[in-house]
């Protein structure tokens, strides 16, 4: 399993160092993945695939990678040189390290989705404990609690603890108050609960024990995510809806909640949190669960398809409710003596919104169509130096060290149509590059569109009911359906 | 309904004075005083902080061991998070300080008894991972209290009872994984206190977690000492089935791993218990769902053996668990980029298994421009597996669409795959050639490129189709600068000569800069100009004779020069037969790249969710390494000398692909086994003396004394007046000798008197003696062989510069003392000349020279396609025993079936010891060799020579065999295949009856 645990800082610097087993892995490891991290450094031409990520770091590596094994431990365990494996996972500018043996005196192989996953298991209770972003000066800030917290989550190298109801009994978050409290006094305030938390002692390792809340609420959302790929002329190369129920539990005692749908035969296939019985819904086609306290991702699934064919089934994806057109072009219009260089690129942008017949409205939604938070990404090729670009609703940005235009438009209905134009200017010899390359104009990568329309469905799938049992009062229900972008791109040419 | 944790992160960071990142900054002088201070200090917060500030320290790096006992005197403390932080700090110094460790003894007694559960666990945890054997011993009490611990927490019964939630005992939890870390220490211990057998009992603990964590120790001490400590059998089984619904995520992956290595007694047991374990296809965590397939998978192949031999009802079984296995694994390809790439190599396995789970889902394999390059090459493969002839056209719009993004190696595998298709299904490949010509009008050099490269595969698949498009590649040759676009087009040239007007005028050009060319071009521009010259043979006579002579005379790539002289003598004896050798038919391709060999695949679908599913390589390539278990004894004494059989790289994926797609680069490898095949055809032919086929087990004669030297031609009697010289080197009762044949061909002047020098060399060779004394003279016709005895001499020889291989070459200079004539010739030295008698190391000598030796130092390869008796060791010993290289030690590779490793040393008289591991497998007819050497610029010539060994015991007509039944696929081999059917022409044609023994 996993020998040692490594959290380097977004300069490669080691944040947190564990190891699990008896062999203490050498640094130099670090150093091995660093240097191959950063050959492939801006693998996609300056445009860094990593969300946010304001940090100009490798992302292109295989979250897998072998290399020698340089530990020259003295002791009785002194291998001859051999191989480990790295997994590593990039968030939030961290790289969270886990380096494996191929075998530890024989034992057994790692198996590597487990590593990943748990990988991402310490991020997402890093940001759960030190907040969003769990960062290079958040981890600092709190290294100590980070310690306590991997002390819990592994031992032997092998995942253990990592439900945050659990977690959180074991050791508590830094709260406000503590904060404050530490700020004032300079000491620090324990943050360990001094005798076994109730939690640990139940076999449903999600939920703590006596939990109160003055007001017993839970709120549904049904999110569906439209992933697509489209053309310049707006047809559809791909599509794929995928949808997830969050939730957000604030209910006292031990709930025994049962979910019901209007239509669960809309559901293709779906995977749920370890509180889900899984039979009752194989039997029935309802959620039954006992859900942790706070907010968690009840379920992930796919909508039935119609054929074979991959097409969705009514809602055959050929239309959004967004319309994007680019026009982007490379080449010399302004062909002038000397004028080498100037301006090469134009790009112009019109972008509207339209009801589709195809999306399904919430009963309680009123008014017009609203698409909401819609942001245009626009990455530039790395010939071009800088863009001057102007918009006729919202603001954007041009990022010079990342080529990239980020355009905020905010709220969209669809009267309004807003309007990007723009030139770009390119680096020197730029030409020579672009001229290089392909026929003008495809060098262009494709566009990204955020957006996302309240209360309102791609499938239709709704909750029809949910009851609890188990407890004796009456929680507030709220449910609402959400469909917003995924990775949705739109070619340029 | 984000947390509303956000503000608090930024105000910590903001805070500065209160949060913990304050420890890291930079400690001043006398820092250690203070800090020893603030440890003693009557102030819990001020220790706490102290010891924080050590561990920060630690954290960068410093080393503050010196404050080892005052860190410990904080341990007596009720306060849990001090006594974690002490014990942070305590679990890391007492790996590289053990000694102080003990010190902590009583407290660990102490803490182990402690009322508090939470104290309890803690120290036994602390303890398991202190590797002391005093704190072991103190260790095993605690531990076998802690497995049957009992929270005596009244507490714990308070809101769960009315629910019917049992206790999960925090304890016994930690001290199942203490168990596991107590076998690393000390297995006899665990044995003997009979904790193995308290596992087995928490396997029936009424807590879930209790049981994936005695399922998760009893796995690894199964695999630690070799033997099944985890026996599961029907009552087991529904245990970890019962618990399986229960426990963790992990502790779901830990159960599923033992599922899988388990095998159903028939059909019914599997079906059963696949039923139980198909909900799990459905968890969010992708390990659960991985090792969930896996266990499905395996558990197919039982079922379809089952019911006699798989009946309706098994199928159907089947058919319908197929279908539930594709949701699932579409899903995945919904996470996180890691998790996709993971799974996608999986996939990738499973594609090719079964085939149809994933055949309507081509789609989601299409790549997102923000996909990391890694899950877009994966992609890329699954699309190539799963297009038919109903989908191809979209994955030509992708492909195409692809082939014009920014990153390099993605477009040239996008275009790669374009062929790929073309390859795979016929009816598509017009299409595909279509976007492949469009692509070329891109004139993006590496665009035009790959698709040469991919059109000639396309050409190799469908002949005389699409010679149209010929044309187009003509125009864009000047654009071609990489060996392998350089091949395929000179290939491309050659098969289609007659139907290009200039084909001469083409090969010319590229003739100019013959030397200059990458060997895999060379071999190209050879064997296409024999084409050329054989379709038309007025026009192309120069150009053929200078080619002939190039690689013949010019040219120091052995390769290049058996091919050349094979044609040679084909040209020259039978030109019918050259046309039917040359020009014959040549195998069909299919495309099979990246296509696993059944019983490969078969070994890695069961490995699937492993480090093996994404090498693609059996498990055994990862570790090979003798148990450490108490009855793990190790025979040999090898234990921990072998360590990997074969080095994997991220990169290789990608370089693979290109050496089985163009072929190109592998020239050398494939046609180093015709190395030693074409010598013994030069050796048959009647003007040469019969070289005796003395590495061939059937020459008792050879054994007996010291083995005969290899002969080769080194001089044409062109450059020494009308002598030819074939020379060869071998070691007579101790001496390295040259052995020099003379062969007077057209010399008026019998030869009778030379003078010898030698350049300086690699190995500081010099004749003992400079004169060569022909007894009796040669007369014209006639031929005599002398030995001249080399010695070692210090001044000649060549430091060979770092990194750098050491040359085999050895220049000579020959005098014809009755003429005054001298010419020059080289010879390249076989190093096994050179191996003295007391080669052979004692055991442990070996042992601890293969330790100290550095993995980087190592070199690989692979010796295939050996008859029979060469896999057998002991013949193989004895053989290479008469080149005085010893067998030191042999031993089945533990874990792998029919696989034996065998390790040889061999010493040169001038000090070089070279150490040598060949795998063999059964029923395998290939070894690997590895060698491992101080003197690594040598360590390629004991390599080949090895290798030259072994592929010299090849009977010719058995290798023609395996080749023909085989598919070709290679071009290389395929040009290989056409020159060996020469080879056997000039045997059975000039020399029959005539073939020596041993073939």
């Amino acid at each position: 399993m996993i020998q040692s645990l490594f959290i380097l800082s977004p300069t490669g610097e080691v944040l947190v160092e564990r190891h699990f087993r008896s062999i203490l892995t050498s640094r130099t490891i670090c150093d091995i993945f660093w240097t191959r991290a950063s050959e492939s450094l801006n693998h996609h031409g300056g445009v860094s695939t990593v969300g946010s990520n304001p940090f100009p770091l490798y992302d292109s590596v295989p979250p897998v990678m072998e290399v020698p094994d340089v530990t020259t431990d003295g002791g009785a365990n002194a291998r001859g040189g051999g191989t480990l494996y790295l997994f590593h996972v990039l968030r939030h500018g961290l790289t969270y390290l886990a380096a494996c043996p191929p075998c530890i005196g024989g034992s057994f192989e790692v198996q590597p989705l487990l590593v990943i996953e748990f990988l991402h298991k310490i991020a997402d209770t890093f940001v759960l404990y030190f907040g969003d972003p769990a960062d290079e000066s958040a981890v600092k800030d709190n290294f100590s609690t980070a310690y306590q917290l991997l002390e819990e989550m592994v031992d032997h190298g092998w995942p253990l603890t990592t439900e945050p109801n659990a977690l959180t009994d074991l050791i508590r978050p830094p709260t406000v108050l503590a904060k404050i409290q530490q700020a004032m006094t300079g000491g620090s305030s324990s943050i360990l609960s001094d005798a076994l938390p109730k939690g640990t002692v139940s076999n449903m390792p999600w939920r703590k024990a006596g939990v109160t809340h003055p007001n017993n609420e839970i709120y549904i959302d049904i999110v569906e995510e439209i992933d697509a790929i489209l053309s310049v002329n707006g047809s559809v190369i791909s599509s794929d809806v995928s949808g997830s129920i969050q939730a957000q539990s604030n209910l006292s005692g031990v709930p025994d909640l049962l979910l019901t749908f209007n239509d669960p035969t809309l559901i293709d296939s779906c995977s749920f949190h370890p509180c889900v019985r899984y039979t009752r819904f194989e039997k029935d086609k309802v959620v039954s669960f006992v859900p942790p306290d706070g907010s968690f991702e009840l379920m992930r699934y796919r909508l039935r398809r119609m054929n074979g064919d991959n097409q969705l089934s009514n809602l055959a994806m050929v239309n959004f409710p967004i319309q994007v057109i680019p026009r982007v072009s490379y080449g010399k219009f302004a062909e002038r003596p000397g004028g080498r260089g100037d301006v090469v690129g134009r790009i112009s942008l019109s972008i509207t919104a339209r009801s589709i017949s195809s999306l399904i409205f919430s009963s309680s939604r009123k008014g017009p169509l609203v698409v909401e938070d819609v942001t245009v990404i626009i990455p530039f090729p790395k010939f071009v130096r800088t863009a001057n670009l102007n918009v006729t609703h919202g603001r954007v940005i041009y990022d010079e060290a990342g080529k990239i235009a980020k355009w905020m438009i905010g709220k969209l209905d669809e009267k309004t149509r807003p309007q990007l134009n723009g030139s770009m200017v390119l680096e020197e010899g730029g030409e020579e590059t672009m001229a290089s390359s392909y026929a003008s104009g495809e060098e262009q990568p494709p566009l990204f569109v955020n957006w996302k329309i309240l209360l309102a469905s791609v499938s239709g799938l709704n909750v029809s009911g949910l009851s609890v049992t188990g407890e004796h009062y009456k929680p507030y229900k709220g449910v609402r359906n959400i469909t917003k972008s995924g990775i949705f791109q739109i070619r340029c040419y | 309904m984000s947390s509303s944790n956000g503000t608090m992160g930024v105000g910590a960071g903001g805070g500065g004075g209160g949060s913990d990142s304050r420890f890291f900054t930079t400690q001043k002088k006398g820092e250690m005083h203070e800090l020893r201070l603030e440890l003693h200090s009557t102030d819990r917060n001020v220790k706490v902080d102290a010891v924080k500030k050590v561990i920060a320290s630690m954290t960068v790096g410093k080393d503050v061991s010196s404050l080892f006992t005052d860190v410990l005197n904080c341990v007596q403390t009720g306060n849990i998070e001090l006594k974690k932080l002490v014990y942070l700090y305590l679990i890391n110094y007492a790996k590289s300080q053990p000694e102080l460790t003990l010190l902590a003894v009583n407290t660990f007694v102490k803490d182990a008894n402690d009322p508090n559960p939470l104290i309890r666990a803690l120290a036994v945890r602390t303890m398991g991972c202190i590797r002391v054997d005093r704190i072991t011993e103190y260790l095993c009490e605690p531990l076998g209290r802690a497995l049957r611990d009992e929270d005596p927490d009244p507490l714990a019964f308070g809101d769960f009872k009315r629910i019917g939630i049992v206790r999960l005992l925090y304890v016994r939890k930690t001290a199942a994984v203490c168990v596991a870390k107590l076998y690393d220490i000390a297995p006899d211990l665990v044995q003997e206190r009979g904790f193995i057998e308290t596992l087995h009992d928490l396997i029936s603990d009424s807590n879930p977690s209790v049981v994936a964590n005695g399922v998760a120790a009893l796995s690894e001490i199964s695999e630690t000492s070799g033997r099944d400590v985890m026996r599961i059998n029907a009552s087991v089984l529904q245990k970890l089935l019962a618990a399986l619904n229960e426990c963790t995520e992990w502790g779901q992956v830990f159960i599923l791993d033992s599922l899988a290595k388990y095998t159903p007694a028939e059909a019914r047991e599997a079906e059963g218990i696949i039923e139980r374990v198909t909900p799990r296809l459905q968890h969010a965590n992708s390990a659960v769902v991985m090792s969930a397939v896996k266990v499905i998978l395996s558990y197919m192949d039982v079922m379809a053996g089952g019911r006699g031999g798989g009946g309706d009802g098994a199928a159907e079984s089947i058919r319908a668990l197929t279908r539930k296995l594709a949701p699932p694994l579409v899903t995945l390809l919904n996470s996180e980029p890691e998790i996709q790439y993971v799974a996608l190599r999986n996939i990738n396995l499973i594609v090719q298994k079964r085939p149809s789970i994933l055949e309507n889902e081509i789609k989601v394999f299409f790549c997102k421009y923000n996909d990391p390059i890694y899950v877009k090459m994966e992609k890329l493969e699954i699309i190539i597996k799963l297009v038919n002839e109903r989908n191809v056209d979209q994955v030509l719009l992708e492909l195409k669409e692809y082939a014009t993004e920014v990153d390099v190696d993605f477009v040239r595998k996008s275009v790669s795959a374009i062929g790929r298709c073309a390859v795979k299904l016929e009816r598509a490949a017009e299409r595909c050639i279509g976007v492949l010509l469009e692509l070329i009008q891109t004139k993006v050099n590496y665009v035009v490129q790959e698709s040469v490269i991919v059109i000639k595969d396309i050409f190799r698949r469908y002949p005389n189709r699409y010679e149209s498009i010929i044309a187009t590649l003509c125009d864009n040759l000047d654009t071609l600068d990489e060996p392998q676009a350089k091949a395929s087009m000179i290939w491309i040239i050659g098969e289609y000569a007659e139907r290009i007007d200039n084909a001469d005028e083409l090969l010319d050009t590229f003739l100019e800069t013959f030397e200059e060319e990458d060997p895999a071009v060379q071999l190209q521009l050879l064997t296409a100009t024999v084409k050329c010259f054989l379709k038309n043979p007025e026009e192309t006579q120069d150009m053929v004779q200078k080619v002939l002579d190039l690689a013949t005379e010019e040219s120091d790539n052995p390769d290049l020069r058996d091919r050349g002289f094979i044609y040679w003598r084909l040209l020259s004896t039978d030109p019918e037969a050259a046309k039917l050798v040359v020009l014959g038919d040549k195998p069909v391709i299919e495309d099979d790249t990246f296509r696993l060999e059944p019983n490969l695949l078969n070994v890695l679908v069961g490995q699937i969710a492993t480090l093996s599913s994404i090498y693609h390589k059996p498990p055994e390539a990862f570790v090979v390494r003798a148990n450490r278990g108490p009855t793990g004894g190790d025979d040999l004494g090898l234990g921990d000398v072998g360590e990997e059989i074969e080095e994997g790289d991220e990169e290789e994926d990608y370089e693979d692909e290109n050496d089985v797609n163009g072929g190109g680069g592998s020239g050398g490898g494939d046609l180093l086994d015709m190395g030693g095949l074409s010598v013994n055809g030069n050796a048959a032919a009647p003007t040469g003396p019969v070289a005796g086929d003395m590495f061939s087990l059937s020459s008792p004669a050879a054994a007996a004394v010291d083995p005969a030297a290899l002969m080769s031609k080194v001089c044409a009697p062109e450059k020494s007046g009308g002598i030819e010289l074939w020379a060869g080197f071998r070691q007579v009762g101790g001496s390295v000798v040259m052995e020099l044949d003379v062969r007077n061909v057209s010399s008026n002047v019998p030869v009778s008197n030379l003078a010898i020098q030698l350049n300086k060399n690699s190995f500081g060779l010099s004749p003992a003696n400079q004169q060569i004394i022909c007894n009796p003279p040669v007369p014209l016709g006639g031929s005599g062989r002398q030995s001249v005895v080399l010695v070692v001499n210090p001044n000649m020889l060549v430091q060979v510069p770092d990194g750098q291989p050491a040359s085999p070459q050895i220049q000579v200079a020959i005098k014809n003392i009755t003429t005054g004539l001298v010419f020059y010739f080289a010879a390249n030295f076989s190093l096994d000349a050179l191996f003295s008698a007391d080669g052979a190391l004692e055991r442990a000598a070996f042992i601890e020279s293969w330790k100290s030796i550095d993995d980087k130092k190592e070199l690989y390869g692979t010796v295939g396609d050996l008859p029979p008796h060469s896999t057998d060791i002991d013949q193989v010993a004895a053989k290479f025993k008469m080149h005085r290289i010893f067998l030191i030690a042999r031993r089945p590779v533990p874990n792998a079936e029919g696989q034996e490793v065998a390790y040889f040393s061999m010493r040169t008289t001038t000090g070089m010891v070279f150490m040598a591991e060949l795998t063999f497998k059964k029923g395998v007819h290939a070894a690997k060799v590895c060698i491992k050497t101080e003197h690594v610029a040598y360590g390629g010539l004991a390599k080949r020579t090895i290798e030259s060994m072994k592929a010299l015991g090849v009977a010719l007509y058995e290798e023609v065999a395996a080749i023909e039944s085989g598919v070709v696929c290679s071009f290389v081999e395929a040009e290989a295949f056409a020159a060996m059917r020469c080879s056997i022409i000039i045997r059975s044609g000039l020399t029959a009856g005539n073939v020596p023994e041993g073939l």
